[in-house]
């Protein structure tokens, strides 16, 4: 193992030192800022309270993430291979992406009450987009080349998409896959936080009401660790399925 | 003069002909805007025959290549495959181009076997016909010096070896007829040359129709039994030539006063266009 190997997790730890020795130094009130110690403890202490929000929080992130990489993955194939899809779903798609996905959080609430569903489709609508452009990215830039070898076969337009285009995205795809899992999170919680009576979104919001502000610091904290746990799954997951982009010497062999 | 008198002009019996291009016309764009990249071109290849087609840069000989294959429609004149009009892409066609066009994703054999799950009736057994196929693939991988590389990934490949391998491609599903667009232009001459062996043997195998695309002279004359002069564009056909060596061609034979005088006379007719039409040609 290289020394360079462990630089990503001295970086963090450092931040935290110093962290903990200015608020020592300046003795900032833990109503303002709390030190890492604090709400490491806190999260610690209350780990068995806090675990219900936190198993809560990835399955609301998991279901949506998964229906909303189903259904991003399947338009941008759409969007990809047809111009006149792309033209026609993309002015409406930019403009509902523009729309802030808290705004959408209370019509849910009324379509289906408060809970895990309002949670779900958020994290789902906010991971959509980022997979569809993407995808239909990869499926549009489909080297001329490649295509004449499979038409000059009689190969039909959707031969071109199953056996050129669409593994030719996956590189594309695997790649959106980490930003759309974090951005899954970031839906998932603002859900949570506006209603809900389960998730790490609604814990905060609790402690923040109670001035536990070290408990409202672990719940990010523990945010944080989730995103980095699922974006480091996805990464191994891109590594195995599409190296080829990548050449990488360990593959294949 | 000295054109066509070694032997029977080609393809004069009719029935006989594979390919047949009568006044062929293509254009790109259409009205005032069209640009014509072949102009009424006649031309008729024999059943197994290996036709080379020689000419500048952007004189429509790719172009040419592509309306044979279906790929690019004619804008006037006819183009007959198997005594067929080709209005849409062949399934009795194999293809090879400059550039390798593997699948990436895809280790040698796998991309060798592509055709096989796209043209019929091997599609539709695919799955069943796979220990045969594998054996195919694998026995056409010997033949062209590849037996070690079916599992590895193009990436891993050179580009001699890559263009081994696209001719596995374009020959896997048995192909009648082969077209070649320059599938040797990018390598240095002694990988070309040895592919030239290659391509003769795998052509000796099965002989099919053979249509070559080329800038390189010596590779027409080594190949082809005809070799045909395209002017610069609009594409037209200047001149004919046999080539009257035997078959297995050697290296040796590009050496000889004959083949020396074929290709003067091939060089002669390609510049002397270039002269006519754009000031940069090299000159004679």
């Amino acid at each position: 193992m290289k020394a360079k190997s462990v630089f990503p997790i001295l970086f963090p730890i450092a931040i935290f030192i110093l962290w903990e020795a200015v608020c020592r130094a300046f003795n900032v009130s833990v109503y303002v800022l709390p030190m890492p110690s604090q709400f490491i403890g806190a999260l610690i202490e209350n780990w068995a309270g806090i675990s219900v929000h936190a198993l809560q929080t990835m399955k609301t992130t998991v279901i949506g993430f998964f229906l909303g990489v189903a259904l991003g993955g399947i338009l941008g194939v759409a969007a990809g291979a047809s111009r006149t899809v792309y033209d026609t779903i993309y002015p409406a798609l930019v403009g509902f992406y523009s729309v802030p996905k808290v705004a959408l959080v209370p019509i849910f609430v009324i379509w289906f009450g408060s809970g895990t569903v309002p949670a779900i489709l958020t994290s789902m609508m906010i991971c959509i987009f980022p997979v569809l452009v993407n995808v239909a990215a990869g499926v549009a830039t489909t080297e001329r080349d490649l295509q004449d070898v499979l038409k000059s076969l009689g190969a039909s337009r959707l031969d071109v998409l199953r056996f050129v285009s669409v593994p030719r995205s996956l590189p594309y795809f695997f790649a959106s896959l980490k930003i759309a899992i974090t951005l899954s999170f970031v839906g998932t919680v603002v859900s949570e936080t506006v209603a809900a009576n389960r998730g790490i979104g609604t814990m905060m919001v609790r402690a923040s009401a109670d001035f536990d502000v070290p408990l409202v610091f672990s719940g990010l904290l523990l945010l944080a660790l989730m995103g980095i746990c699922m974006y480091a799954a996805f990464a191994v997951v891109e590594r195995r399925a599409v190296g080829w982009a990548k050449r990488e010497a360990d593959f294949g062999h | 003069m000295t054109t066509v008198q070694t032997s029977t002009p080609a393809a004069s019996d009719a029935e006989d002909v594979f390919v047949r291009l009568r006044d062929l016309t293509v254009a790109y764009g259409s009205g005032d805007g069209a640009v014509y990249a072949v102009d009424r071109t006649t031309l008729n290849i024999k059943s197994g025959e290996f036709v080379a087609i020689v000419g500048p840069s952007g004189c429509g000989k790719s172009t040419l290549l592509k309306v044979v294959s279906g790929l690019t429609p004619a804008a006037a004149g006819r183009v007959e495959v198997d005594g067929e009009e080709v209005t849409a892409p062949l399934k009795i066609v194999g293809m090879a181009f400059q550039s390798a066009t593997m699948l990436p994703w895809r280790r040698t054999i796998d991309n060798i076997l592509l055709p096989l799950q796209i043209v019929e009736p091997h599609r539709r057994r695919f799955r069943r016909d796979r220990a045969e196929n594998l054996a195919r693939a694998n026995a056409l991988l010997k033949r062209v010096g590849l037996a070690d590389a079916g599992d590895k990934y193009p990436w891993q490949l050179s580009g001699g070896m890559l263009q081994r391998a696209s001719l596995c491609r374009a020959l896997i599903h048995a192909p009648q007829l082969l077209l070649l667009d320059e599938p040797f232009g990018a390598l240095d001459a002694f990988t070309r040359e040895e592919l030239w062996r290659v391509l003769q043997n795998l052509w000796l195998d099965s002989a099919p129709t053979v249509l070559l695309v080329t800038h390189d002279l010596r590779e027409a004359v080594f190949l082809a039994d005809r070799i045909v002069v395209m002017s610069p564009r609009p594409g037209r056909i200047l001149h004919e030539e046999r080539v009257p060596f035997a078959r297995p061609r050697r290296l040796a034979d590009l050496f000889s006063p004959e083949a020396g005088q074929l290709m003067q006379r091939l060089r002669e007719k390609i510049d002397h266009r270039s002269l006519l039409d754009d000031e940069e040609g090299e000159g004679a």
